[in-house]
């Protein structure tokens, strides 16, 4: 009886595990695809970026960077060590990411980067609000992460929420990395 | 990898765990089913409302016509039409055969095969379908706005998506009500791949997997992949559309860089073209079942037709560009597609050796989803035969656009998905109900449908080879197409035929489920692991995880004394 237990708990956490992994693949198709998008518009305009713009100030993609990585390095040392405090660390930088991100809105609209000011602009904006809006999902479930860690008694659950959540947030995090790579540095 | 066994969960007591928002997959397969049959009827009624404008032109439609269009006095007028063909569209490929064939069947028949008591996430399963709902409430909400719904085709090519093209709030509709339903499709195949490699039961390898799983497995794996490709474009489209973003806007603002419509066609078609074989896998996973439980005799080369899915999967993610011929494609890339296009005929032929190889020789029984089955092999052939002439540049620039594509596409995703979806419904009907339907009626049904439908799409491929384009409201004002009213008369009073078929399956299915007739535990005398429990399927499928022993058709065994057929949880007869 005790060897089935134990087997069934690998089976449920292999199964989610499989399923947060397809999910992921998911989500990197939708990202790529907004990436292939984006390399087509830059491979065919004559100057990048277009005519009349200039790249953007790096000071809030910067603070977003720093943040995300921070974050990321918090919930990897969570997951080891299994205390709160991490978690905390890590969902107060995803929070710093979230107003980094606002920043950064309001400094394009303040540098005269409108919505329809063209595709320059049409990408960041495209692209930062896909990421965000997946960034606010992850926050969610951090959150939920927080209040439940304490309460629980489930532990193989607790644990595959805490490997897909961890998963999820990394994954958002080399999301950004690639958008920073690509869309502000180079 | 060790699979696992789910407990039994208690029985749902009330009214609302037991058919709205229930977690038995059984229950979330019907529903699909429901949802899927009214967008089906919806769908079709839009699909006669096209008939009649292309036969009789200018002619107000009779009985509904009034009531519909009181403005022009019954007459469809041009804007309802590109309205009408959009949606016809949409509805039948996103809201009708996806719920059927891989809602349905695949959530019915998934735990069933592989002998698990539900899904792996049954609560996932059941968000999947509520999901769906909202979406089908976002496409019909369409319908009732100012200046109606969605009017710029399946494909929603900018820039008659942008604002330009369609200024009303109908088109935003469609494209978040494709985002919804892509978020639905993509829960369902979280679920479906994991359940198909975590729940198997115990001794069930890949190739012991009935063929209907694997079409269901492949066509979600495809779904995993592709779904959030045509997600990214609609997110893009919305953000054109709703907050003035210009992705899909042409260069209007030369300094600036203007945006590319043609990019939305790329992603599309990246998406579009496995989608095709999203619909047609589940399809093609019954027939090849259903041909093997018919004609008495194993799946001829089954492994082979099972890889022959896979390889199909993976070169249906490579071709696209076959769509796209006509943009100004590079010669060096349209000939690298067209070669890509035309290898997949290769597995497509060693599919349809494997089907007429089980049915060679086979002790056929002519049941009605052998009927249904074999008018999939029947209708998929010429739909696929066709492909090449699409497939091929030179053909194609001159048949691109046309009612050639329109009858090539319907044979292949409209035909076949139609009779291979009615084969099903015929077949796991005593699962499904624990009734069967009258079998002489399903055979008129057949012939109805058959019979219909080989004369609209036969004749919509005529008329595309005489030139017809697709989409036109009057193609008529044309002189030369003139001579082509008579067909498509004819094609309209065909679909009238095999729309009124259809009335004989609604008045059987309900028939038969008043009558309420019980049936035997295994009416068709198959061996797969549904057939092992009772008819209907009891809310925990299997009382015991049942153990698979041989493969599932394994037919006509001479050592068998008393029966033709094995259980697969039977030990493999030997001599």
């Amino acid at each position: 009886m005790g060897g089935e237990i134990l087997v069934e708990k690998q089976a449920r956490v292999h199964a989610s595990g499989l399923a947060m992994t397809i999910v992921l693949i998911s989500f990197s198709m939708l990202f790529a695809t907004m990436f292939m998008g984006y390399f087509l518009f830059r491979i065919n305009a004559p100057v990048w970026p277009p005519l009349g713009m200039e790249k953007i100030g790096l000071f809030w993609p910067n603070l977003s960077t720093v943040s995300i990585i921070a974050s990321s390095i918090f919930y990897v040392l969570f997951e080891k060590k299994r205390e709160k405090n991490y978690l905390f660390l890590c969902t107060a930088l995803g929070f710093i990411f979230m107003l980094s991100q606002f920043n950064l809105w309001g400094f394009l609209k303040e540098q005269g980067y409108y919505l329809s000011t063209g595709i320059y602009a049409s990408l960041i904006y495209g692209f930062t609000w896909t990421h965000a809006g997946h960034i606010v999902m992850a926050l969610l479930l951090l959150f939920y992460l927080l209040f439940k860690i304490n309460k629980t008694t489930d532990e193989v659950r607790l644990g595959i929420v805490i490997d897909s959540v961890g998963k999820f947030w990394h994954f958002l995090g080399l999301v950004w990395i690639l958008m920073y790579l690509t869309l502000f540095i180079f | 990898m060790a699979s696992f066994e789910q407990h039994i969960h208690d029985k749902p007591t009330t009214f609302i765990s037991k058919y709205i928002f229930s977690f038995d997959h059984k229950v979330i397969g019907k529903q699909y089913l429901w949802y899927g049959i009214f967008f089906l009827l919806v769908g079709g009624l839009m699909a006669l409302l096209i008939r009649w404008t292309l036969a009789f032109p200018g002619l107000p439609m009779p009985f509904v016509g009034n009531l519909l269009f009181p403005a022009t006095n019954g007459v469809v007028p041009p804007d309802s039409y590109a309205m009408l063909f959009t949606m016809h569209g949409t509805i039948m490929i996103f809201f009708a055969i996806t719920p059927i064939l891989i809602g349905a069947f695949g959530n019915f028949c998934i735990p069933l095969m592989i002998g698990a008591r539900d899904m792996v996430f049954p609560s996932l399963n059941m968000m999947s379908f509520w999901v769906a709902v909202v979406s089908g409430i976002l496409l019909l909400a369409g319908l009732i706005t100012p200046l109606g719904a969605a009017a710029g085709g399946w494909t929603s090519y900018p820039t008659l998506s942008t604002l330009l093209g369609s200024p009303g709030i109908g088109q935003t509709l469609w494209t978040m009500s494709i985002f919804v339903l892509g978020v639905s499709s993509l829960m369902g195949a979280v679920n479906y791949i994991t359940t198909i490699i975590v729940l198997r039961a115990p001794g069930m390898g890949y190739f012991d997997m009935p063929l209907t799983i694997w079409g269901v497995w492949m066509t979600s794996i495809l779904n995993a992949i592709f779904i959030p490709v045509l997600g990214a474009g609609c997110l893009l489209l919305i953000f054109d559309r709703v907050f003035g973003t210009t992705f899909f806007l042409a260069g209007a603002t030369a300094t600036q860089g203007g945006g590319d419509p043609l990019l939305f066609q790329h992603v599309f078609w990246i998406f579009g073209h496995p989608e095709v074989y999203i619909l047609i896998l589940p399809g093609w996973g019954i027939v090849s079942d259903l041909l093997s439980f018919f004609a008495r005799k194993p799946a001829f080369g089954a492994k082979a037709t099972a890889m022959c899915m896979v390889s199909i999967t993976v070169l249906s993610t490579i071709v696209y560009g076959h769509h796209m011929f006509t943009t100004q494609m590079s010669p060096l890339l349209t000939q690298t597609f067209m070669t890509l296009t035309m290898t997949i005929s290769i597995p497509s032929a060693i599919f349809f050796v494997n089907w007429l190889g089980t049915l060679w020789k086979g002790s056929i029984r002519f049941t009605s989803p052998m009927l249904f089955s074999i008018g999939v092999i029947f209708v998929f052939g010429l739909g696929g035969l066709t492909g090449l002439y699409l497939a091929t540049v030179t053909t194609d620039l001159y048949l691109h656009d046309t009612y050639f594509v329109v009858g090539h596409f319907h044979y292949t995703m409209a035909a076949s998905v139609l009779l291979a979806g009615f084969a099903g419904i015929y077949f796991w009907m005593p699962k499904m109900f624990g009734v069967l339907m009258n079998e002489f009626w399903a055979k008129v049904h057949f012939w109805g449908t058959f019979v219909g439908l080989n004369g609209v799409f036969m004749g919509m491929m005529l008329v595309g080879y005489g030139g017809m384009h697709r989409r036109l409201y009057d193609p008529f004002v044309y002189e030369f197409l003139q001579k082509l009213i008579p067909v498509n008369t004819f094609i309209t009073y065909s679909s009238l035929i095999m729309g009124g078929a259809q009335i004989i399956f609604v008045i059987n299915f309900i028939h038969s489920m008043i009558k309420n007739e019980k049936v035997s535990d295994n009416p068709w005398e198959v061996g797969t692991l549904e057939w092992t429990i009772p008819s209907p399927a009891p809310h925990y499928n299997f009382k015991e995880i049942p153990v698979v022993k041989c493969g599932p058709h394994e037919f006509g065994n001479p050592l068998l004394k008393d029966k033709d057929f094995q259980y697969q949880t039977e030990e493999l007869v030997r001599g």
